[in-house]
């Protein structure tokens, strides 16, 4: 233990005394300390307050993160090459131990600085808000919006394999019963082949209404003990037709809320009423995200952990109005403070370091400096594009019946198992938006990204570590 | 050994031949750059803006990378409909890449239109158009020599501020009116003593030497920090009276102009110099207004042509003084106040340049391909019906007769001057129904109250004439159907006056009550009338 503290201490000393350490420090002091001066909103107290989140904790993980690989790095792998590792190893200390303790050191001293970045962040940030002019209407936007913590509902996905089926099911029928030629369902392929068009077809149609339609969408495990005075918002986005068209204009529709409520029958039975509450028609912007509080009691509107929404289009200009599936709508309701859900996106940037640290570690335990700081980089770099190709080709195609999607999207899918996406870790982008960093997302990366992902692959570097001969790689150098 | 030395001074020969040339090479290279204005004047006198100057060398060609994954989230966000980043992403991505300035353009463009719209109130539309202006400003200083920003900038003020196309657009009208009053001080501010006072720090320090009592004044109010000084004359729209009261007069209004003009040009990036070459080539504008920026940026675009791309820019010009002679002049219910009750009325000075811009646009061959003479035929109409509406027969007089010697089917036009313009009503109204034309004369009759209420009789009366001809014309037409029949005129004036007197401020209320005083006893008394003989009526019904 005495050895493994020495180390740690030996590993933070020299790391303050690095000049690129210290380079990466004054970025992050600018980061706290000039960017929030320089940083253009959207004119509005609400989108100052967000980009000052998104930015400035951005920067600071950011720079964490490139300062935690290079210290890793160098620590690990400058005492190899400078011959300085034999000065430790004929001590009876192990090399696992050594290694540990040098990650240790790194750790140590980058959540010492996350925390006081965090710190000087959140009084930067009361500071300007308590200093802040604002009218009640944009103070009361800012706290319901940004400085919250609001779960994320999302509707429930249909079953398309389901429904798919029961298409293919009904079609199959149809044409038995009105004597029509069946032989292209009558092999599996055939049968296949007909699944996946269908199944293909409810997805690219699933979202869209048509002039006088109107569109359910169903919520579960929703928080049944909400009073009445806490506020449920639903956030949507409408586009018309695709939302990369040009389309985009202002269109007419109305919503629909469910509301069940028990009441004594005759014979004082309690029997559950079902009602639905419809606002009045309204003109709506498309591709904007709105959002708007619930206008009905949350006791009415949640039943059994339940709720039901749905949108009339009472839009004669356009063909169909579409809710791209991942844009709403949703519903948002308050978890808990701003200041909690702070915590929780330091904590997860915290998990942050500790995964790239144990990366850089894993990879300079094997190689040289430059080879490590590039090899960390590049597997950075795989796992954001990576994160990017998976997310983008749902978008594109329906990657189940396409071969080049397909292709795609496993392989992303494939490079997301083995890689941990950095972007991962940068959770600003929800603190911004007042959404909820819960703990079993937290619970979820830490155990998906850092036990399962980053442990094997720092074990696996301590192992070569052991094994590895260093006095080759001094003599070469 | 001999053909290795040989060799060795042959080639020092060919290249000292080859650097030797390059010298004239590097010569021609520099006037081409000069002539072409290759390089950016401003860029070279003031030196590149510190951040550009910070990416563009510690960067160097990653800069472009990071601009295209800028440009990649700002679309992602905007698709989302998440706009508070773009600002930011737009701004970091003009820095990195200066001088790609059809990507700024696109930006400004994007943030005055299409992110402006998806916006419900008209103060945050507002802020959206004021940010793509303040980004196409931005690109105008780093791309001096490129003649399409100047376009894009001064299309966004002509179109989506001047025009009526959004819903917010007189919200825009106003707002822009209000910032600039207050920047102005007042409504038509003296151009030439803004010019004519100090452009920098050193002109003014040149201006107040150390001894100058000027200067011992601010020493004494604050230690000559002139940015301090700045921040508060913006804040107050003027010096602080503690300061001006120790001024002696010419030097506080030498100290008022500079820091106006400064303001100007950091909020507005605009030159009084250049402003007082606007106005001498186009006649006096109302800087309060939209079009007036448009104009002033195609009139600095256009001295960056050469050839190149004038015809968008000499488009814009002329489409804005068209503008400006429909609408170029702000009336306000009081003076150097800007209030939601303004009035936009023609600005007729500016016919002249107007006229001359389309007889030279008409000689010249680069617009040949352009319908500019059916252009000019229906600007000459226009102009003559909106002259004479405003009292301004004489001049409408001479365009009526330029219309029929100069244009191609002006010998058929043989009617006077007051028949061509009843003639020009009565066809905008023949096609019109019952209810159109009940508005086009409501229309006529509210312009009419209102110049009452600004105070210009004249046009006022000029208008209630047209309309009384119209009213005739109409009631002439259509005298056997009842059921299209228009109310008495006095009626209909005295409703439209009523309604003004109700709903606007006192000052433009009181001076048509005190004008109309006669007509609205009239009206008070045939309404009475009217209820009495109905309730009569009832009376013996019963």
């Amino acid at each position: 233990m005495t050895a493994f503290l020495a180390i740690v201490k030996l590993t933070i000393r020299s790391a303050v005394r690095s000049h690129i350490f210290r380079l990466l420090l004054i970025l992050l002091l600018l980061s706290i300390f000039l960017l929030p001066f320089t940083l253009l909103g959207d004119g509005t107290p609400k989108g100052e307050v967000q980009i000052f989140l998104q930015y400035c904790l951005g920067f600071v993980g950011f720079i964490l993160c490139l300062s935690s690989v290079w210290l890793a790095c160098s620590e690990v792998s400058s005492d190899v090459e400078t011959a300085q590792i034999h000065m430790i190893v004929v001590k009876p200390v192990r090399r696992a131990v050594v290694l540990l303790g040098k990650y240790t050191g790194v750790v140590l001293i980058h959540l010492a600085l996350l925390l006081i970045a965090a710190v000087t962040v959140y009084a930067f940030l009361s500071f300007r808000l308590a200093s802040a002019e604002m009218t009640e209407q944009d103070r009361m936007m800012l706290n319901e919006q940004v400085l919250t913590a609001r779960a994320l509902y999302r509707p429930v996905r249909p079953d398309f394999n389901a429904l798919a089926q029961a298409e293919l099911d009904r079609r199959v029928a149809s044409a038995k019963e009105h004597g029509q030629d069946v032989f292209q369902y009558q092999d599996d392929q055939g049968r296949q082949e007909a699944f996946l068009e269908i199944r293909k077809e409810l997805i690219a149609t699933y979202g869209l209404v048509s002039e006088g339609d109107t569109m359910f969408w169903q919520f579960e495990g929703l928080p049944e003990d909400l009073t009445d005075d806490d506020v449920v918002f639903l956030r949507y986005t409408i586009y018309v037709n695709r939302y990369y068209t040009q389309d985009q204009n202002s269109v007419r529709g109305q919503w629909i809320f469910a509301a069940n409520y028990t009441r004594l029958d005759d014979v004082g039975k309690e029997t559950v009423v079902s009602d639905q509450i419809a606002l009045p028609e309204e003109d709506i912007l498309t591709a904007a995200q709105n959002e708007m509080g619930v206008p009905i009691r949350n006791s009415y509107f949640i039943f059994d952990g339940k709720a039901e929404v749905g949108f009339l289009n009472h839009d004669t200009k356009t063909s169909e109005l579409n809710f791209e599936e991942g844009r709403g709508p949703f519903l948002l309701i308050r978890e808990t403070g701003f200041f909690s859900n702070y915590c929780r996106a330091v904590l997860v940037m915290a998990i942050g370091i500790l995964s790239v640290t144990l990366l850089a570690s894993a990879v300079a335990a094997c190689m040289s400096l430059p080879i490590a700081i590039f090899f960390s980089a590049a597997y950075m770099l795989t796992g954001g594009l990576a994160n990017y190709l998976v997310t983008s080709i749902p978008d594109v195609v329906d990657y189940q019946s396409e071969y080049t999607g397909t292709f795609g999207y496993r392989f992303g899918d494939l490079m997301l198992n083995l890689i941990v996406p950095l972007q991962d870790f940068f959770v600003t982008g929800h603190l911004a938006n007042g959404e909820l960093i819960s703990f079993p997302f937290i619970g979820t990366l830490f155990a998906k990204d850092f036990v399962l992902r980053m442990l094997p692959v720092f074990l696996l570097g301590a192992w070569i570590y052991t094994r590895r001969e260093l006095a080759l790689v001094s003599k070469r150098g | 050994m001999k053909n290795r030395y040989t060799l060795f001074f042959a080639l020092l020969a060919g290249t000292i031949l080859i650097l030797f040339a390059n010298v004239f090479v590097q010569n021609r290279m520099s006037v081409i750059v000069k002539e072409d204005k290759l390089v950016d004047e401003n860029f070279a006198a003031e030196g590149t803006p510190p951040l550009v100057a910070f990416s563009t060398m510690a960067l160097g060609g990653f800069r472009g990378l990071i601009a295209d994954i800028l440009w990649i989230r700002a679309g992602d966000l905007q698709q989302k409909g998440k706009y508070y980043e773009l600002v930011q992403l737009s701004d970091w991505i003009l820095k990195l890449q200066p001088k790609f300035s059809a990507a700024a353009s696109h930006m400004g463009w994007n943030m005055a239109y299409n992110v402006s719209v998806a916006c419900k109130r008209p103060e945050d539309r507002w802020r959206w158009v004021r940010r793509g202006i303040q980004l196409m400003q931005d690109a105008v200083t780093m791309n001096p020599n490129d003649p399409t920003v100047y376009h894009e900038l001064g299309w966004i003020y002509q179109h989506k501020l001047g025009n009526v196309l959004d819903d917010a657009q007189r919200y825009y009208k106003e707002t822009m009116a209000r910032q600039l009053m207050f920047l102005y001080g007042k409504h038509y501010p003296d151009w030439e003593a803004w010019a004519a006072s100090p452009a920098t720090e050193e002109a003014l320090r040149e201006r107040f030497p150390a001894d100058h009592p000027a200067w011992l004044a601010i020493m004494e109010y604050n230690q000559g920090d002139l940015d301090r000084l700045f921040g508060e004359f913006r804040l107050n729209g003027g010096l602080p009276k503690e300061l001006k009261e120790k001024l002696a007069p010419d030097d506080a209004s030498v100290l008022d102009h500079y820091f106006r003009r400064k303001w100007l040009k950091k909020d507005w990036n605009v030159e009084p110099e250049t402003i007082l070459a606007v106005n001498k080539e186009y006649g006096e504008l109302d800087w309060l207004l939209p079009e007036s920026y448009a104009i002033y940026w195609g009139y600095v675009g256009l001295g960056y042509t050469d050839g190149r791309d004038q015809l968008p820019l000499t488009r814009l010009v002329l489409q804005s003084l068209v503008a400006t002679f429909n609408y170029g002049r702000m009336l306000l219910p009081k003076e150097n106040e800007v209030s939601d009750f303004f009035l936009l009325v023609p600005n007729t000075g500016v016919i002249d340049a107007a006229r001359e811009l389309y007889k030279e646009v008409l000689k010249s061959e680069t617009y040949s391909h352009v319908p500019f003479e059916a252009l000019y035929e229906n600007f000459l109409i226009d102009s003559i019906v909106t002259l004479y509406t405003y009292s301004q027969k004489e001049a409408a007089a001479k365009l009526y007769q330029e219309l029929r010697t100069e244009t191609k089917n002006g010998n058929s036009r043989t009617m006077t001057l007051d028949q061509f313009v009843l003639n020009e009503w009565e066809d905008d109204l023949a096609s019109g129904d019952f209810k159109q034309i009940g508005n086009e004369l409501e229309g006529l009759l509210f312009t009419s109250c209102m110049l009452i209420g600004y105070g210009d009789r004249e046009a006022a009366a000029d208008h209630l004439a047209l309309a009384k001809r119209v009213y005739d014309s109409y009631t002439r037409q259509h005298a056997d159907l009842d059921r299209v029949a228009l109310p008495p005129f006095s009626e209909m004036k005295a409703r439209t006056a009523r309604a003004i007197i109700e709903n606007y401020p006192p000052e433009i209320a009181n001076r048509l009550r005190a004008e109309l005083e006669e007509d609205l006893k009239k009206q008070e008394q045939a309404a009475a009338n009217a209820s009495g003989s109905v309730a009569d009526q009832e009376a013996a019904g019963q």
